[in-house]
């Protein structure tokens, strides 16, 4: 998959590993793995939102918009705030992770 | 298709993830009319990103303008970004003989052809790879259904002849199944090399079995005609520059036969546990062939 500048942090491809044990046939695989990132990708973007002032939102999406993968987006966003973004993100990974492998436990 | 339980974990997350979408736009309207504005939505973005990353490259541009350079040994995913029509993906299939592809092209490929004609297609099914999943398919003769079959027992393209020996899988009737099915498997079977799978050799024995009479959609890019197919025999010979075989009706539901008696093809394996898509010709499930 191509690349977003925050995906190091997120790591996804950990439950993308676990999706591609699950007993499922390849084409419902490729729909969970595929809801799965678009989830991740709302929520990372909203903890992001949430954490930039409003006054640079739409700098920030311009950029983003330009150059999705840029791993420079993540000092825009340091530059602007007080928090530790990365971990703030990471954090953010985890939770997310733990409440997919939840739904994948119970499958 | 997909087994009942594995519904459930679908549309969970589904839900979750339509919980976050409508928690995003609800706290960053602004954020979502931008992006809306923009003509992408968080859902896309990678495949946004994947365009602006192509853009960038310029050897992906040239090969972009010259589209029918060969490209052996080269990555094509700068082929690919979406397939808006059965038409783009038919001329990019195209262009991929000989070609390689990356995971998500794979998907893109996959999801498109599923979207055009209704089934489902993988380049890849319990770790199984073809060698290759474009080139040139040549007519086949009919193959033996049983040990006194003789073509005049043949329904259709007797014009095309008996093979001298029975396919490598074995006779298609072998007293256990019906022959209902057996008959059908003998009109739509194709013929793959086999015998050039990397652990072909060490894996024999398994393989065989996993391989045989396992179902595949070919596709025609010339004309987007495209059938369901069974594996019926291993070739042809390396020697003879085709890739693959096609029974009388398949290559004649593909558009060659009687006409020509080889023609480029997509061959990829159908994605099928239920075993519920019948062999023969696929329609299009949004319009018609070109």
């Amino acid at each position: 998959m191509s690349k977003l500048f925050y995906d190091h942090l997120i790591l996804i491809d950990e439950i993308i590993v676990e999706i591609e044990t699950l007993r499922i046939d390849v084409q419902t695989k490729q729909k969970v793995k595929k809801t799965v990132d678009e989830l991740v990708n709302y929520k990372v973007m909203t903890r992001i939102l949430d954490l930039l002032p409003k006054n640079h939102h739409e700098e920030f999406l311009k950029e983003f918009h330009r150059s999705p993968a840029d791993i420079r987006h993540l000092q825009f966003i340091q530059n602007r705030v007080e928090t530790d973004v990365a971990k703030e993100l990471v954090k953010l990974g985890e939770e997310i992770k733990k409440e997919i492998r939840k739904e994948l436990k119970n499958q | 298709m997909s087994d009942p339980v594995q519904v459930p974990l679908l549309a969970k997350l589904e839900q979750k993830r339509l919980m976050a979408q409508s928690e995003f736009a609800k706290r960053h309207e602004y954020a979502q009319k931008w992006l809306e504005d923009k003509g992408i939505s968080l859902e896309q973005i990678r495949e946004h990103s994947k365009r602006l990353l192509t853009g960038a490259t310029l050897s992906s541009a040239l090969l972009l303008s010259a589209p029918h350079l060969p490209l052996m040994g080269k990555s094509v995913t700068s082929h690919i970004r979406t397939f808006s029509s059965i038409q783009e993906l038919l001329e990019q299939l195209k262009n991929l003989f000989s070609g390689k592809l990356d995971e998500e092209t794979e998907i893109d490929i996959n999801n498109t052809i599923k979207k055009y004609y209704g089934v489902s297609t993988v380049f890849e099914l319990d770790n199984n790879r073809l060698p290759t999943y474009f080139g040139s398919m040549g007519l086949e003769q009919h193959l033996y259904r049983f040990a006194t079959d003789t073509i005049d027992q043949h329904k259709n393209y007797q014009q095309a002849g008996l093979a001298p020996g029975r396919g490598a899988f074995g006779f298609f009737f072998d007293g256990r199944n019906s022959w209902s099915e057996a008959e059908k498997n003998e009109e739509y079977y194709i013929v793959l090399q086999t015998f050039i799978i990397p652990n072909w050799n060490t894996d024999w024995a398994t393989l065989k079995d996993w391989y045989k009479f396992r179902k595949f959609l070919v596709i025609n890019p010339q004309n987007g005609q495209a059938v369901v197919a069974v594996l019926g025999d291993s070739g042809p010979a390396v020697s003879t520059g085709k890739v693959f075989g096609g029974s009388p009706e398949v290559m004649a539901d593909l558009g060659f036969y009687p006409k020509y008696t080889r023609g480029d093809v997509i061959v990829l394996f159908l994605d099928d546990p239920g075993n519920e898509i019948p062999l023969g010709p696929v329609k299009f499930v949004g319009g018609t062939t070109i």
